[in-house]
């Protein structure tokens, strides 16, 4: 890579770091996992920034993302967390969502399963279109409309939100 | 603000204990080894003057045993036998020597611009960007060397770069995917293949931001990994052409790539120790 690349590539880390940082943390619930997770994600975005398509890398980065994690979840064999039907103590379905504080949230997220939190994070926290998303994950945009709306409902996120917000 | 948003609120406020800005420079510095591009390592303190009055005999000699086994292939075995073990280390100048050997025995026309090797890092700035450059001592710290590359040129008009080195023992890089295909990374093709030594990903495609740049790629690792490294052995072409069709017609089979790539000759011994970055 030129140094004009190496200009751009760190312009866009820098950029997309925020996010990256906050959905890396979200996906793993941890600081160590998520700076491995985004070391990995960032080095191999390098290695591949002057051959990336025309798009926007941002797309690619968070495809990465994701898929990174989900990988790095099925090497752990899922030996930190079991997921339950329903969280124990969150507010009701009919309440305003007010998440008080880190531990709600992430106990929130923990009740989901690797794919439906990736899912939810990649599409309602990274901005990502339900096709991209079922492209990233290999599955339907059917799929993707329904595992959000199962994912936010047992995060006591209210459907019609999710409907209104479709793109 | 709906809910959704809410939620995406939340998650932007979540103290995740991660720093503020990214160590850029760590990152540029990993994807570097990874992709064997850089622009500041010094070229080997081998003597390049030597080895190129020594070429055109040497040239002749390899030409010759080529030819000599194409006659006799369909009787021997496979031209290589992938390894099961990298060879013991520490690599030495013969290793350059068993490169440009591996290189015209698939590349026949290929002919050889320069090398270089690193052995160390040392801190350099790139437009702003402070990032852990690969360098070499001179004469070489044969203990600690990690990477060797070797540029060449076809008649063609391609350019030909073979790089065998060893990855940093870092976990991030030992990902299970190393060497798979990066779906939707690639304009072009990509074919990833497991194969007795190791790895294999081939990949064809046009190069970002360069229009008229068209790459054919082989790439070898051993996820297996020794010590927490892996060796690696890539193998690049590149062409500037109006399109692929044409690029097609310039650069190498990927068939000659492949054999090339699997040749153990470009197996880098490992280093006894992986240099440290600079501290500071």
């Amino acid at each position: 890579m030129d140094q004009a690349g190496d200009a751009k590539f760190e312009a866009f880390v820098l950029a997309s770091w925020p996010r990256l940082r906050q959905a890396a943390y979200a996906l793993t619930r941890d600081t160590h996992d998520a700076e491995d997770l985004l070391q990995g994600v960032l080095v191999r975005l390098y290695t591949r920034w002057g051959r990336l398509g025309p798009d926007d890398p941002t797309a690619y980065v968070r495809r990465m993302l994701v898929n990174s994690y989900i990988d790095s979840t099925r090497r752990r064999r899922r030996g930190r967390e079991v997921p339950v039907a329903q969280p124990a103590d969150v507010p009701s379905a009919d309440a305003n969502v007010v998440v008080a504080d880190r531990d709600d949230l992430m106990g929130r997220l923990s009740v989901l399963s690797e794919r439906e939190r990736a899912m939810v994070v990649m599409r309602h926290y990274l901005d990502a279109s339900e096709a991209e998303v079922a492209r990233a994950l290999g599955c339907s945009v059917g799929t993707v409309k329904s595992t959000c709306s199962r994912a936010l409902h047992r995060l006591r996120i209210p459907m019609t939100a999710t409907q209104e917000d479709q793109r | 603000m709906n809910d959704v948003h809410q939620l995406s609120d939340q998650l932007d406020r979540l103290d995740t204990g991660l720093p503020e800005r990214p160590d850029v420079a760590a990152v540029v510095a990993a994807g570097r080894r990874r992709r064997r591009h850089r622009r500041l390592a010094v070229t080997a303190g081998l003597a390049v003057a030597a080895v190129a009055l020594a070429t055109p005999f040497a040239v002749a000699g390899l030409r010759t045993g080529a030819t000599s086994e194409a006659r006799v292939a369909s009787d021997q075995p496979p031209a290589y036998v992938a390894p099961t073990a990298p060879p013991a280390g520490p690599a030495g100048a013969a290793f350059g020597t068993g490169v440009r050997a591996a290189v015209l025995n698939s590349v026949p026309d290929a002919v050889f611009v320069r090398e270089t090797l690193a052995d160390s890092f040392a801190r350099a700035n790139v437009d702003g960007t402070s990032v852990y450059d690969w360098a070499v001592h001179s004469p070489p710290t044969w203990s600690s060397l990690f990477s060797w590359q070797q540029d060449y040129t076809l008649p063609s008009g391609a350019a030909l770069e073979v790089t065998s080195s060893w990855t940093p023992p870092v976990v991030t890089e030992m990902s299970p995917d190393f060497g798979r295909c990066d779906d939707g990374a690639t304009v072009g093709s990509c074919d990833s293949s497991d194969v007795p030594g190791g790895r294999l990903l081939v990949e064809d495609g046009l190069q970002r931001g360069a229009p008229d740049k068209w790459y054919r790629e082989v790439t070898l690792v051993d996820p297996s990994a020794t010590r927490g490294m892996m060796p690696e052995v890539q193998v690049s072409a590149s062409v500037h052409a109006l399109s692929w069709e044409e690029a097609q017609t310039l650069l190498p089979a990927v068939a000659d790539l492949t054999e090339l790539a699997q040749n153990p000759a470009l197996v880098l011994p490992a280093p006894e120790t992986y240099p440290p970055f600079p501290q500071g």
